[in-house]
């Protein structure tokens, strides 16, 4: 039979339907795919098949003409027939590429539309049938067979797809697909190992067979545990051996993964160093040690860094009354009150490793995982406000080598985009800020961090107490959403190593967003009754960790591991506890309030599964059906021992002098080059993708100006909740300055804080006031994505020296500033990988990697005359703030309002220093030689004092526009206010000696532009010093004019329009 | 029939996004609101005779699988709820979709529903142009008068539009509707739409991106029923009740602050209380 058929492999009694939908010419995928992989196809047409496996007695055929498949204005469908040859008109193609996903991984829209297609035929699902949908693309024009591989490699990633290529004559003969059954052997096996006696080279064996990502030290406490005669004793009471089950060894070292463990960021760490004035001001703290000569910091990162100051910040807002900090650490994400009846939190995750192994669904189940975050605090009572994201990659137009096996960071940026866009736009939250970040060493391993930002009552109507998160012995363990299956085996294990060629790539999964959906409503309305004594997510480590974490609440668990449904038989123990299956959570209730729940979970189409409940007996007993499957005793499975020691070393970098050559002599073309820059380039067509406006709460978007086309630094928001309530709203910035961090990490952290808090300012935010009492809440976020830290792990040793020193200048910076301004890092992620290793053949030639990646490549002659090479992204700190504002309505954007208005610049200390800047990245393009030069701290008081006078005009309502000026300085922020108003500038600089091209491109933290009214002109200049007040010019109705000493130049709008939207154009236009 | 007798039926679930925020704007005209799950709506349709208004408001019913609104019109279809609906209006209910709720309208075939035959799908909205998912503020214009849209005739007004699924076509060259149903296309056209894309700088309707943000044939925007009472469109008007989302706000707060007179009309809040109104 001509066309292509479905079909299984095995014996089976049931039988495959299938509809074909279709066409839709891809016009957009045709340009992209001629541009994107130089070919000449005319056309590529798309096509979707249902196949759904089924029993023999159930007929579908009545569907083909009717919902839910066939659109009758957009397609035609057919039924078990290829659609091709159905449809009067001939299809012209010559190939047709089409894959399905690889067996094991959820098909959302396969499920979906077996549901359907049964609901529609009238059908009764017994629970054993398994849809699937194939997406086929039909080629018009000729390839040869490398094109043909390029073009399916381009359309169906192969670490998630299974793909074919079918020509035109195979298909006119007739071509049978076999559909991606999972078929495994339902045999429940459970393996044991006796650790006691194993040899320490028997350990390391068993470390890289089960790929455990463990030390000789944390292998050898594991086979402790079993050495202990009591334990030994208790398991054979309860019917266990001696031996270590596989249960308990894939739980023991997934759970103390980097990932979930965090054991870098408690590690003790002694230091190499000579002492400067930032190790000096930490040893005067008391944060590090002088101990023989080297400088040790003993209570580790997380502690000394972090947890203390944040504390103490919580001791002095309690103290002056009006503490906002409601939960810091404890919980999934932290939590700050809006005011006594609301909270809000925040909270910001990673997804590197699986983002850069399939970027759509690496960052899809990413962002959706830091959702469930905020389902998962407290009760479960916050519903979601608002999603942002921050992408690292590579330049998206880069041309050149890549290391083998590794995605064009277009592929990267464009598949991380979707991915967010889908995981915001499906679960209906509004994408409300983003940064975008390039650099040639995150080519290697690009970074994605997505965030969320809470919200909930503190109590219910009546008076029921959101806060606590309190279960107790008895109470039932319940677990929402997906069935499990074996995806996801291993991402907390393997995203705790380092990039190579080598990563098994076991960890990739699709996402189920609609049942996440689903949940969620379930969710927020079981919480908000009470019905809930906890909720947690289910991410890495999948039911592993999250019962096993709930389980210190109460001091003990037993736990049917047979209880959890599964996608398909065959699924062993071992992998139901450690799966990551998505859209899953963890429920904890009272047993009195179990038939409520369920009933809800019905009303809602939740697959609800009660898997066990708590004790209090220092116990975690898994089981499977009757048998006892594992068994830890809490104490020890999550003892901080044996606690990891790093190793650093650190040296300050002489800053290059490149004086001579920075002076601008273009300004148009100097500009456009900067507004070029992609960390400075608009974001429009990663905003315009992602729905900003649902939840009808937006005022500042994080697009703005006449045509919504320029970026936005701070975005603001207003809860519903709040509408005929309050005047208050959200403010939420983000900043990141990794370029800097080249030069100095603590410089690095030290930009980004002040960057946040003038992003917010900016908008009319205040700092806390300790000496008066409101409700100034910040909740900030920080996230390290730190290059491999243990240089015990990493291929050049000194480069993992130099990395785990960099952490701890980071964290000094982070302690000191939360010190002065009272606003602690609330919640974090800790991402210590990311690193990568490539072997590389013999025609690697360090010349053709580009100048600017060429002197961070280390490589390493292997004993078989292979080489290595080893990348570290730069050590990239991003911080994230969520910001009470009490009146929106006294808030301001950047963009210029009326001709005829002064602008002035208001600083804390002049322009100066050009390090990590992007005009800086510029001028090194133009001679194609790295170097960084300068950078000058700001003083925090004189911070302080600004903030305190820019509040003040706010206050009075004095500003008619307010930009923070920070990536592309001075010039760019203008030119933003210029373009977003439609107006224009007559700039008149006075540089007082100093360089223009320093004072126009500086990217010095603490400077604003505003403009104001001229009638507001005495009242305004009264409030500020004349060091901090610069007037630079007027607005005017057209033209931007910049005068200097050093020159006058008329710059060309629209010419500089296009530089700045050129650089992420693809497409959508 | 004062305004806090009426009874408005949002739906919501299944990944409906925009059910809150059409509480509120609902609730600011002193009308009566209750959210009804997609699901339970289902399984009662003898409630929809309590209520006025069933608003069917924006989001990503079924995660758009299988396309948008596809799933929900299956179930629709099934539990006999589009001939429900279709009576609803004919006794004198308001349905009203905005987004995802016109897709589904449109999908079931209750819009246009050219001649009162609402039992097959005359036209859809398909992927837009633009090759991607796009939130802007768009210039709309009137087509045809309508209650729920007095005093915004003859003007150019803006309202937030965020879909991807939003090019209205009557068929396409591989689509089972054929050329024969183009003959409704002069009908449709001369009663039944309701909004265009509008050039602000001529005021006529536009197939021009990014004015036109999808690429609809004509620049219809939004359609309705022979009576009027069944209606909807892609973009967002419940967005637009509160004077903080217009993205020029502070451009505008600036300028009131100097004297200078913009104009204020929320055209959000001037369709819903028109809606109250027609019940008055």
């Amino acid at each position: 039979m001509p066309g292509i058929s479905y079909k299984i492999t095995h014996k089976s009694p049931k039988i495959v339907s299938y509809f074909e939908v279709g066409f839709s010419k891809e016009a957009n995928l045709t340009k992209e795919v001629n541009r994107f992989l130089q070919l000449s196809l005319s056309t590529i047409w798309k096509s979707r098949t249902y196949c759904f496996v089924h029993e023999a007695d159930v007929n579908l055929a009545n569907l083909e003409n009717g919902k839910p498949f066939l659109d009758p204005a957009l397609s035609s469908c057919s039924f078990n027939s290829s659609l091709a040859l159905k449809i009067s008109k001939d299809l012209p193609f010559d190939y047709i590429i089409q894959a399905g996903l690889k067996p094991g991984t959820s098909d959302a829209e396969g499920m979906t539309a077996l549901e359907q297609a049964f609901s529609a035929s009238g059908s009764k699902l017994i629970g054993n049938e398994q849809g699937f949908l194939i997406t086929s693309y039909y080629i018009d024009g000729q390839l040869d067979e490398q094109q043909r591989i390029g073009l399916s490699k381009f359309l169906f990633n192969p670490e998630l797809f299974e793909s074919q290529i079918i020509t035109k004559a195979q298909f006119h003969q007739g071509q049978s697909v076999i559909l991606p059954i999972v078929e495994l052997e339902n045999l429940m096996e459970v393996q044991e190992l006796p650790i006691a006696d194993f040899s320490d080279q028997q350990l390391l064996e068993l470390n890289s067979k089960r790929k455990l990502a463990a030390t000789i030290e944390e292998l050898k406490y594991f086979q402790s545990v079993y050495q202990n005669p009591e334990f030994v004793q208790l398991r054979e009471s309860l019917g266990l051996s001696s031996k270590a089950t596989d249960v308990e060894l894939e739980t023991w070292f997934g759970l103390r993964s980097e990932h979930c463990f965090h054991k870098e960021f408690n590690a003790r760490i002694i230091l190499d160093v000579e002492v400067d004035s930032v190790f000096q001001k930490a040893i005067d703290q008391g944060w590090l040690k002088q101990v023989a000569g080297q400088l040790v910091l003993e209570r580790g990162m997380f502690k000394t860094f972090i947890k203390d100051p944040a504390y103490a910040v919580n001791d002095r807002l309690t103290a002056r009354g009006c503490n906002w900090i409601a939960s810091m650490f404890s919980d999934n994400s932290g939590v700050v009150y809006y005011d006594q009846d609301f909270m809000y939190c925040l909270k910001v995750e990673t997804h590197n490793s699986p983002s850069n192994i399939e970027p759509v669904q690496g960052a899809k189940t990413g962002l959706n995982g830091n959702f469930r975050d905020i389902m998962g605090t407290m009760q479960g009572t916050f519903d979601i406000l608002m999603g942002f994201f921050c992408y690292c990659t590579g330049n998206p137009n880069y041309q050149g080598w890549l290391p083998k096996g590794v995605k064009h960071p277009y592929l990267i940026l464009k598949g991380i985009t979707r991915g967010i866009r889908e995981a915001g736009n499906e679960m209906q939250i509004p994408t409300l800020n983003g940064l975008v970040f390039s650099d040639p060493r995150y080519i290697a391993k690009c970074l994605v961090y997505a965030g969320a930002v809470g919200w909930s009552p503190v109590k219910s109507v009546t008076g029921y107490d959101y806060r606590t998160k309190e279960p107790s012995p008895g109470d039932q363990v319940l677990i929402a959403g997906q069935a499990v299956g074996i995806d996801g085996i291993h991402g907390a294990t393997e995203s705790s190593l380092s990039a190579s060629s080598e990563i098994s790539l076991g960890h990739v999964q699709a996402d189920f967003s609609f049942i996440q959906v689903k949940v969620k409503e379930f969710i927020l309305d079981a919480s908000r009754q009470g019905l809930f004594t906890a909720v947690t997510d289910l991410g890495a480590m999948g039911l592993g960790s999250a019962s096993h974490e709930i389980a210190r609440s109460t001091n003990g668990l037993v736990m049917d591991l047979a209880k959890h449904p599964v996608k398909y038989q065959g699924i062993q123990p071992w992998q139901i506890n450690c799966s990551e299956t998505q859209d899953r959570m963890l429920l904890v209730s009272h047993p009195k309030n179990l038939v409520k729940i369920q009933e809800l979970a019905k009303f809602y189409e939740i697959e609800l599964s009660n898997v066990g409940h708590l004790e209090n007996n220092n116990l975690i007993q898994l089981k499977y059906q009757d048998k006892l499957v594992g068994l830890f005793q809490i104490n020890y499975l999550f003892s901080s021992e044996p606690r990891k020691v790093l190793q650093g070393k650190w040296q300050k970098l002489i800053p290059a002098n490149n004086k001579t050559v920075n002076e601008v002599t273009d300004l148009n073309k100097d500009l456009a080059e900067v507004l070029k820059h992609p960390d400075v380039a608009s974001k429009e067509w990663f905003f315009r993708q992602k729905d900003f406006s649902v939840k009808g709460g937006t005022i500042i978007a994080p697009l703005f100006g006449k045509k919504l086309n320029i970026d936005s630094d701070a975005t603001l928001q207003k809860p519903l909740d709040t509408i005929d309530r309050d005047l208050g709203a959200l403010a939420f910035a983000m900043a990141c300055s990794p370029k800097l961090a080249d030069l100095d990490p603590y410089y690095s952290v030290q930009k980004s804080y002040y960057d946040l808090l003038g992003k917010i300012l900016a908008i009319g935010g205040v700092l806390p006031d300790l000496t008066s009492p409101s409700w100034d809440a910040w909740a900030v976020c920080g996230n390290y994505c730190q290059p491999n830290s243990d240089a015990e792990y990493t291929m050049d040793r000194d480069s993992g020296l130099k990395n785990c020193a960099d952490l701890v200048r980071e964290g000094i910076a982070v302690a000191e500033l939360v010190q002065e301004f009272n606003i602690p890092i609330i919640s974090g992620k800790d991402s210590m990988k990311c690193s990568c290793t490539y072997e590389v053949d013999a025609s690697f030639d360090l010349n053709q990697v580009p100048y600017n990646l060429r002197n961070q490549i280390k490589i390493k002659t292997l004993a078989n005359g292979q080489r290595k090479i080893e990348i570290h992204d730069p050590a990239t700190y991003l911080i994230s703030g969520a910001v009470k504002i009490n009146d929106y309505r006294k808030c301001q954007n950047p963009s210029f309002k009326f001709a005829g208005d002064l602008v002035y610049l208001l600083q804390v200390a002049p322009a100066e220093g050009l390090a990590g800047s992007a005009w800086e990245e510029v001028l090194n393009d133009r001679v194609q030689v790295s170097s960084i030069g300068t950078y000058a701290p700001i003083m925090t008081e004189d911070f302080k004092a600004l903030a305190g006078k820019l509040a003040e005009c706010f206050t009075q309502e004095l500003l008619a526009s307010c930009a923070y000026v920070h990536a592309g300085g001075l010039l760019t922020s203008i030119y933003k206010s210029v373009a977003a108003s439609e107006l224009g500038i007559n700039l008149k600089l006075n540089s007082k000696g100093r360089k223009l091209s320093e004072e126009l491109f500086s990217e010095r933290p603490g400077r604003f532009v505003v403009s104001i009214n001229p009638e507001n002109q005495a009242t305004f200049e009264k409030i500020f010093s004349k060091e901090e007040l610069i007037p630079i010019g007027e607005v005017t109705s057209s033209e931007f004019l910049v005068n200097s000493e050093q020159g006058s130049w008329q710059l060309d709008l629209t010419s500089l329009d296009n530089s700045y939207h050129q650089t992420y154009n693809f497409g959508a236009k | 029939m004062l305004a806090k007798n009426i009874k408005v039926l949002i739906i919501h679930g299944l990944g409906i996004g925009c059910h809150e925020e059409s509480k509120q704007a609902y609730l600011q005209s002193g009308v009566q609101v209750d959210l009804i799950h997609f699901n339970q709506l289902l399984e009662s349709k003898e409630k929809l005779a309590n209520y006025q208004i069933i608003n069917i408001a924006g989001g990503f019913m079924h995660g758009d699988l299988l396309g948008s609104a596809m799933c929900a019109v299956n179930q629709l279809n099934i539990h006999g709820l589009t001939d429900s609906f279709w009576d609803f209006s004919e006794k004198g209910g308001v349905i009203y979709g905005q987004c995802n709720g016109f897709q589904l309208l449109v999908k079931s075939g209750l819009l246009p529903a050219a001649d009162g035959n609402y039992s097959q799908q005359l036209v859809t909205l398909a992927h837009n142009d633009c090759g991607s998912y796009r939130v802007a503020y768009v210039p709309h214009r009137l087509k045809n008068k309508h209650f729920a849209f007095a005093g915004l005739e003859d003007q150019v007004f803006h309202l937030w539009c965020r879909h991807g699924e939003g090019k209205l076509q009557f068929n396409d060259q591989f689509s089972t509707l054929g050329q024969a149903k183009t003959q409704t296309v002069d009908q449709i056209m001369a009663e039944h739409v309701l909004l265009e894309y509008a050039n602000p700088e001529t005021g006529k309707s536009t197939e021009e991106f990014p004015h036109n943000p999808n690429g609809s044939y004509l620049g219809i925007a939004g359609l309705k029923s022979s009576n009027g009472r069944i209606f909807g469109q892609m973009a967002h008007p419940e967005v637009s009740v509160f004077d903080f989302t217009d993205p020029q706000v502070f451009e505008k707060k600036e300028a009131l602050k100097r004297g200078v007179k913009t104009q204020e009309k929320l055209v959000g809040k001037t369709i819903i209380n028109n809606l109250v109104n027609y019940f008055a």
